[in-house]
């Protein structure tokens, strides 16, 4: 029997945000190394505020997180940040730059990559992914595609172990949407994505987690839950 | 009376373009192939000198040389002024009174006081200008670090220019949904009244986005700041430079 390490493990975790308001509430998962977990949920389910919590960018209000064996913390946060990558629903929060090319140096100058090596990096991948065109463009001037794509491209060129995904196909092309999940799908990391979005989960992830208008978990399970209808029907996805 | 959202649109144009100067830094022009290290204390002296005198004539060289600098530099003179112009109409405006006597009839020496004043701004803001047309932030702000300036201010400046971008873009959205949902024409009160509300809601977008953006650099590796250095270049282009420089000063010393 082959025992996978674990990613992300959350206890008993809620988020109330400081106005009072309920990001998430008493949520328990364990993730494997390796896994693709879709948190799927209809809007204003917590799917956002799980991934900041997963990701430890935000601590608990209750419970406790671990991420690769470590819980979040000031001591812990290049660790974290060197393995863990997350992309942002809203990419104008995600891209704060002067251009494209900073964007993509910005985080291996954080980490300390030799800018010879992270300057080949970011050129093969901008390659890759067709934004070499623009790379001295500033970020705030691209197309709303264009910006989704170069967030992605600035979180997996690293090659993080887990890479959190939220809304990756959320106001894109259909040309864009194809690439985004042939990268998810190509991505040998431990991918959590979060999406309301029915038609690409069985793309992007095998196991589910069912968020409903609760802010609690209704089921975690496999790709059957897409063909139980009253339960997505409670959750407010149908 | 949209005037007061008309100007505030203008402006939130003009600043987000003033910032964005990818057309000009990456050119092959004279000061984009200058190495920042020297570009930056060079014109930092040229900027001083002029703002020491009031002589006509010892400022008047400035501007050969600034437009020197805008050719060599590829830089469209269209662009150039349309980032000088409001500085120096402004500043002349500021200090016009100060041609007129008390009899209200113009004198010549407070006329050539207003111009001189004006000419002063214009070749203080040319050359700051001439520096963010042809000098990538990233690298000002290697330079910066390089002359080991205080980091909290280096700080200061960096997460300024992070802010106003995602500040003006914020202000420019506001004012596009709000216009987008007007149907008539609002009277004096009403735009006051709404414009107060617009305000406050524009303030608390700015603040959560700030919150995002920030959670979003963590994500990224934080803000420590590690810049990469380039290494340091000295060759014809630097000599001609440092001689230029060294001559002016001699010229007005």
């Amino acid at each position: 029997m082959v025992h996978l390490k674990t990613a992300v493990v959350a206890k008993d975790v809620s988020y109330t945000y400081p106005d009072g308001t309920l990001g998430v509430k008493d949520v328990s998962l364990s993730i494997s190394e390796g896994e693709r977990v879709v948190l799927l949920g209809p809007n204003g389910s917590g799917k956002s505020t799980l991934i900041m919590l997963l990701s430890g960018l935000i601590p608990p209000t209750e419970g406790r997180i671990e991420i690769l064996g470590v819980e979040p913390s000031k001591k812990n946060s290049e660790f974290l940040r060197r393995n863990v990558a997350v992309v942002f629903q809203n990419p104008d929060d995600f891209l704060f730059n002067p251009t494209v090319k900073e964007e993509l140096l910005y985080t291996p100058a954080q980490l300390g990559i030799p800018f010879d090596d992270a300057l080949r990096i970011a050129q093969e991948f901008a390659k890759k992914f067709e934004i070499d065109a623009i790379l001295e463009k500033p970020p705030f001037r691209l197309s709303g595609g264009e910006k989704k794509k170069v967030s992605i491209v600035c979180s997996i060129m690293l090659n993080p172990r887990i890479l959190f995904l939220d809304e990756p196909t959320a106001n894109v092309d259909a040309k864009t949407r194809r690439k985004i999940l042939e990268i998810i799908e190509k991505s040998t990391s431990t991918v959590i994505t979060a999406t309301h979005e029915l038609d690409i989960v069985p793309k992007i992830g095998r196991k589910i987690v069912l968020m409903g208008m609760e802010k609690e978990i209704e089921a975690i399970g496999g790709i059957e839950i897409l063909e139980d209808e009253k339960l997505l029907e409670k959750s407010g996805l149908i | 009376m949209e005037l007061i959202e008309r100007t505030l649109k203008e402006a939130t144009n003009f600043f987000q373009n003033f910032f964005a100067t990818e057309r000009t830094v990456y050119r092959r022009g004279f000061l984009q192939k200058l190495d920042a290290r020297l570009k930056l204390p060079g014109m930092l002296i040229l900027l001083i000198l002029p703002l020491s005198t009031f002589d006509p004539f010892k400022l008047s060289p400035m501007l050969f040389f600034i437009l020197f600098l805008v050719l060599s530099s590829r830089i469209e003179f269209k662009l150039f002024i349309s980032r000088i112009w409001l500085f120096t109409l402004f500043s002349f405006v500021v200090v016009l009174p100060r041609a007129f006597s008390p009899e209200l009839t113009i004198s010549e020496p407070g006329l050539i006081y207003a111009v001189t004043f004006s000419l002063r701004v214009f070749i203080a803001t040319s050359l700051l200008s001439l520096i963010i047309l042809t000098t990538p932030f990233s690298e000002i702000i290697s330079v910066l670090r390089f002359f080991k300036l205080p980091e909290s201010f280096i700080s200061v400046l960096v997460i300024t220019y992070r802010y106003i971008t995602l500040t003006f873009s914020e202000m420019l959205r506001v004012l596009l949904a709000r216009e987008s949902r007007r149907v008539k024409g609002q009277s004096f009160s009403e735009i006051w009244r709404s414009g107060g509300s617009a305000l406050g809601v524009f303030f608390i977008r700015i603040y959560e986005r700030s919150e995002r953006v920030y959670l979003s650099s963590i994500s990224r590796g934080g803000f420590r700041q590690r810049p990469y250095t380039f290494p340091m270049k000295f060759g014809p282009i630097e000599a001609f430079f440092i001689t230029f420089v060294s001559a002016i000063v001699w010229w007005y010393i």
